[in-house]
């Protein structure tokens, strides 16, 4: 790719569209066994909503508050 | 504890005088290469395994599928998560892209995810409900946290992750006095300096298959160059292929006659955010959208074959 000494190479490099298996062609790769996608510890506070940290809730009540339509969006979701 | 040893190679090639790196991140695989010179090589290979290990805490906060990441927790049924710094920044840049460029919106995972999961067409219903929850002025960031006025916003973070990737690689080799380097991030390029021979780097656009298109070469010199395109990653439904770009305006896969964009920046970030909205816009929306952003390069195939450049391509 680099050429040969003296010889000037038509290109170095590449480029082109991502070849990110996110769709069709994740399902051939050899995903979990690379240290990239070991799994994560979870991280203290990591959510701030009102069922894990109480304090925000009373600095947000709308997060607090039950939202029925929010409620029933992801009833007809499951 | 796994042994994750073999997960990179690192490898000198003499002619070239330059060290490089391979290894597996972003889901794709990768390469950063550095010109060793006078240098150390032990000292260059510590940058390059560093660079390394900054990739994989940039994947571990970004991938939308490893449980506890940044954008998996961003994505719950939540209006206000704690996220780390670059995610931060990351969401705060795309959103202010997105102010520059309406057609783009990083809010689109709703309707992306829907696609990207499809067994078969979704159906018109499906798809209202996704696209009634995308929407970029909903998310904000205030201070440490990402804040979501709908909690059903999603983020795809697809277009933009491996420019701010690179932005932050060529920094770290400049902080460490690397003058010629360069970065692939899964053909997302970051050149650095100039080629080891005192010249600029010679950059090939991979021509799709199947286009008869003529080659073309850009020389460039500290500046990120970044290509989207609809003909790597895509999904058949029914027979049809339907490409990964998203278009958030209709909740439809992106079907403009563009099918490889590239843009060449000074920012990776930037030139990645283009790319797509390149593709998005399609050859009727090239030349505007080139000269409104005149301190950048753009080249596009089109799927009849045409080579669209920009005027600031010489």
């Amino acid at each position: 790719m680099l050429g040969e000494e003296g010889v000037q190479p038509e290109y170095d490099r590449v480029t082109q569209a991502s070849m990110n298996g996110l769709y069709v062609k994740a399902k051939e790769l050899d995903r979990g066994h690379n240290e990239c996608d070991a799994p994560l510890p979870a991280p203290p506070g990591a959510v701030v909503d009102a069922q894990t940290h109480p304090s925000d809730a009373e600095a947000h009540p709308s997060d607090a508050q039950t939202h029925p339509s929010d409620a029933e969006i992801r009833a007809s979701d499951r | 504890m796994p042994d994750y040893s073999r997960d990179y190679s690192l490898a000198y090639d003499e002619r070239a005088g330059m060290c490089t790196i391979r290894f597996r991140c972003f889901d794709t695989p990768n390469a950063v290469s550095v010109y060793v010179g006078e240098r150390d090589g032990e000292e260059v290979e510590d940058v390059l395994v560093d660079v390394r290990r900054t990739c994989l805490e940039l994947h571990r906060l970004w991938s939308f599928s490893l449980a506890g990441s940044d954008v998996e927790r961003m994505n719950r049924d939540v209006r206000r998560v704690r996220v780390d710094a670059r995610t931060a920044r990351l969401v705060a840049a795309m959103k202010g892209f997105h102010d520059v460029e309406p057609s783009f919106d990083f809010t689109v995972g709703p309707v992306s995810f829907l696609w990207k999961h499809a067994e078969v067409l979704p159906a018109d219903a499906q798809l209202a409900q996704a696209l009634s929850h995308v929407g970029a002025g909903k998310v904000r960031i205030e201070g440490s946290c990402v804040v979501k006025d709908d909690p059903l916003s999603k983020a795809d973070v697809g277009g933009a992750a491996k420019g701010f990737a690179a932005d932050v690689v060529a920094g770290k080799l400049r902080a460490a006095g690397m003058s010629c380097a360069d970065v692939d991030l899964g053909g997302n390029l970051y050149m650095l300096g100039q080629h080891p021979a005192g010249r600029d780097w010679r950059v090939s656009v991979r021509i799709p298959e199947g286009i008869a298109a003529e080659p073309v070469i850009l020389e460039v010199r500290d500046k990120s160059v970044v290509t989207s395109g609809s003909y790597e990653r895509y999904v058949e439904l029914g027979g049809k292929r339907y490409q990964h770009i998203v278009d958030a305006r209709t909740g439809l896969p992106c079907e403009s006659d563009i099918v490889s964009a590239t843009v060449v920046a000074e920012s990776s970030l930037h030139a990645d955010l283009l790319a797509t909205t390149t593709c998005l816009l399609g050859s009727r929306g090239f030349d505007e959208l080139a000269a409104r952003h005149p301190d950048c390069q753009f080249v596009a195939i089109v799927s009849d074959g045409r080579v669209l450049r920009s005027a600031t391509l010489s």
